[in-house]
């Protein structure tokens, strides 16, 4: 732990993640309510309107901020759903072992190579009304299985330890061994596994919103990109209205991403100097 | 007889036989979601086959026209329940689903619902030449140029190294939708050096002609989505390949050919067979990804693909059509991936023996 905290990237990518999520939680109640008319339309940015204004005269700034808020939100809840399923599938299946691993592997690998954005497109057109949950709920349920997969291969690895067989000997039942003997040791990995869901889940929500099948009338980062589109944005030039949320994606997911990383060349001496 | 059975216990023809299995396993999963999920949604795609019958706009989920506008109520409801008896939508979910199944197996999938009366199968000949021109060469591209650009990354350690390794990440990582928005404003409207819609001339011909003059506007259209696919194909590999060319360096057979004086090509011939490994298994994962941001950066550039396709069939809850497309998309991807696992037992040995000592 000392060695993360002291460590100059892990402290950077750290800043980048906690500085947009305070912006995300603070931001909305500092700026303009974002669905209101508050200048003409499509303003350039000014002192007044930092970012400009769109089509119906709405301050960018203020429906970034929510953006990004909403954005972390389904980012946040599609990770956690689908770490739960990860884990109850990968970690349990990889303790008890034989044919219940070997089934729930092969299901675990069709998830793993069927295409995320064909099947939430059908998924999500699928309801009329969506909201941020049933967005995340549907990106939870898809893209369990790369987190299902890591933490299958530690939970492998782990049970063969002798604290483990001590557990087991000692009489112990399965289920408090899998939650007091190996969770916590492999809480890294599941941080890891976690960062990159949420970072995943975010694009796949933007990926969705853009053509138009996210969370209904609420600002997300990748709605943003769909009205600008709609509304033809990128034809006139207006730039301020699409470049800002991408530069958001690109730097939230990379500083999660590379947060992930450093924690495992830091935790694991072997990978050191190579990542 | 004995030599069928000494066949199947080549390791190889058992991993291969595995791999077909669960190539039926996942092509089972994956048609069970088309089938249920479409049906799940809340208005009859009849109702809005109707509407466009009775002359609304019926482009958007569940707005269906209520006034019909020529066709009086009575006649509008004899139509719905010839056209839900033809479509075979008021039949038990179970003999639906049979029927399903059916469809797949003789690969007729009958008429749209959206551009009734035209064949299923003609959009999809029409749409699919698109999709994996986009598609096919994106793969090798990015998997040889990232393969190129993180394997030289490595050996120079240093500046060139982290700089590189920057610009990789970068790609990796960055939103290609967003790369598309990006690419349309700078070089389409700035710029006004390629076309920012449609895959051809729509104002010229009707359908691509194999003239010279229709060949340069297609490859000229095809610049953008292709330029804004293969970022990520770059960035991904090229990450991969750093982080294992730069471990085989490392590695003891390397140094103690470098002890005994082999040449700097040499090393890094060998380092980079061993290198490229990894990179090989992440290729259906790429691939599979790939898959669905061709159908995006297809609905942005208007491409006429199957993302278009995909994307109009699922407006106009075109059962049919949802289910064709999403089984030629799943299908590009399966089969993508049953390729390069071949192609994976093949080039390492290892692979092939393990996955039968495993058993």
């Amino acid at each position: 732990m000392e060695l993360l905290t002291k460590n100059r990237r892990f402290q950077l990518c750290l800043g980048a993640v906690l500085s947009i999520v305070a912006v995300g939680v603070i931001g909305p109640y500092m700026t303009l309510n974002p669905n209101k008319k508050t200048g003409s339309r499509y303003e350039p940015p000014s002192s007044e309107h930092i970012l400009g204004t769109d089509i119906l005269g709405r301050d960018v700034l203020a429906q970034l901020v929510s953006g990004i808020r909403n954005s972390l939100m389904v980012g946040f809840f599609a990770g956690i759903i689908g770490l739960l399923i990860g884990f109850a599938v990968g970690g349990f299946s990889a303790y008890i072992g034989g044919l219940t691993d070997e089934t729930v592997n092969t299901i675990t690998n069709v998830f793993l190579v069927l295409p995320v954005i064909p099947i939430l497109i059908v998924l999500s057109a699928s309801l009329k009304e969506r909201s941020l949950y049933t967005v995340a709920g549907f990106i939870g349920l898809i893209t369990w299985a790369g987190s299902a997969r890591s933490l299958r291969s530690q939970v492998l690895s782990l049970k063969e330890r002798n604290f483990v067989n001590l557990a087991r000997i000692s009489g112990k039942s399965t289920t408090s061994i899998i939650f007091k003997e190996i969770f916590p040791n492999m809480l890294s990995y599941v941080f890891i596994s976690f960062c990159g869901m949420f970072g995943g889940a975010i694009m796949a929500e933007a990926g969705i919103s853009l053509i138009g099948v996210g969370p209904t009338t609420i600002a997300t980062l990748g709605s943003m990109l769909h009205w600008s589109i709609m509304n033809q944005a990128i034809y006139i030039g207006i730039w301020w209205w699409f470049v800002p949320p991408g530069i958001v994606l690109i730097s939230f997911t990379g500083a999660l991403l590379a947060m992930g990383s450093v924690i495992d060349d830091v935790l694991n001496p072997k990978l050191r100097g190579v990542v | 007889m004995k030599g069928i059975c000494r066949k199947l216990r080549n390791p190889f023809t058992v991993f291969v036989c595995k791999k077909v299995l669960f190539l039926f396993v996942a092509i089972f999963i994956s048609m069970t979601f088309t089938f249920i999920f479409p049906r799940l949604m809340p208005s009859s795609p009849v109702d809005i086959m109707l509407g466009k019958i009775a002359g609304g706009e019926a482009s958007a989920i569940g707005q269906t026209t209520q006034q019909p506008s020529g066709i009086e109520g009575s006649r509008l409801e004899v139509l719905r329940r010839i056209y839900t008896e033809k479509f075979g939508i008021n039949q038990p979910l179970i003999v639906q689903y049979i029927d399903f199944w059916k469809r797949f197996f003789t690969m007729d999938f009958g008429l749209s619902y959206w551009r009734y009366p035209t064949e299923v199968s003609q959009l999809i000949m029409e749409a699919l030449p698109w999709t994996l021109a986009l598609i096919i060469p994106v793969v090798p591209v990015g998997f040889f140029v990232g393969n190129w650009i993180g394997s030289r990354a490595a050996y120079h350690r240093g500046k060139v190294d982290k700089a590189l390794y920057f610009v990789l990440m970068f790609l990796s990582q960055a939103p290609y939708y967003w790369f598309a928005l990006i690419f349309m404003l700078v070089f389409g409207v700035k710029l006004k050096l390629f076309p920012l819609f449609g895959a051809y001339n729509i104002d010229k011909w009707i359908y691509p002609v194999p003239t010279l003059e229709c060949f340069l506007d297609v490859a000229w259209h095809y610049c953008l989505p292709f330029l804004s696919l293969v970022g990520l194909g770059i960035g991904g590999t090229g990450v991969g390949m750093r982080a294992m060319t730069l471990y085989e360096m490392e590695s003891d057979y390397i140094q103690y050919s470098k002890q005994l004086g082999f040449r700097k090509s040499k090393l890094r011939k060998y380092s980079v067979r061993n290198a490229i490994l990894p990179n090989f298994t992440w290729l259906p994962v790429v691939l599979s990804s790939l898959v669905g941001q061709t159908l995006l950066v297809e609905i942005i550039f208007g491409y006429p693909g199957l993302g278009n396709l995909a994307y109009q069939a699922v407006f106009n809850m075109d059962y049919p059509l949802i289910e064709a497309t999403f089984i030629l998309t799943v299908a590009i991807v399966l089969v993508g991936n049953f390729i390069c696992d071949v192609l994976y037992g093949i080039l390492d040995p290892r692979i092939g023996s393990s996955y039968v000592g495993s058993k």
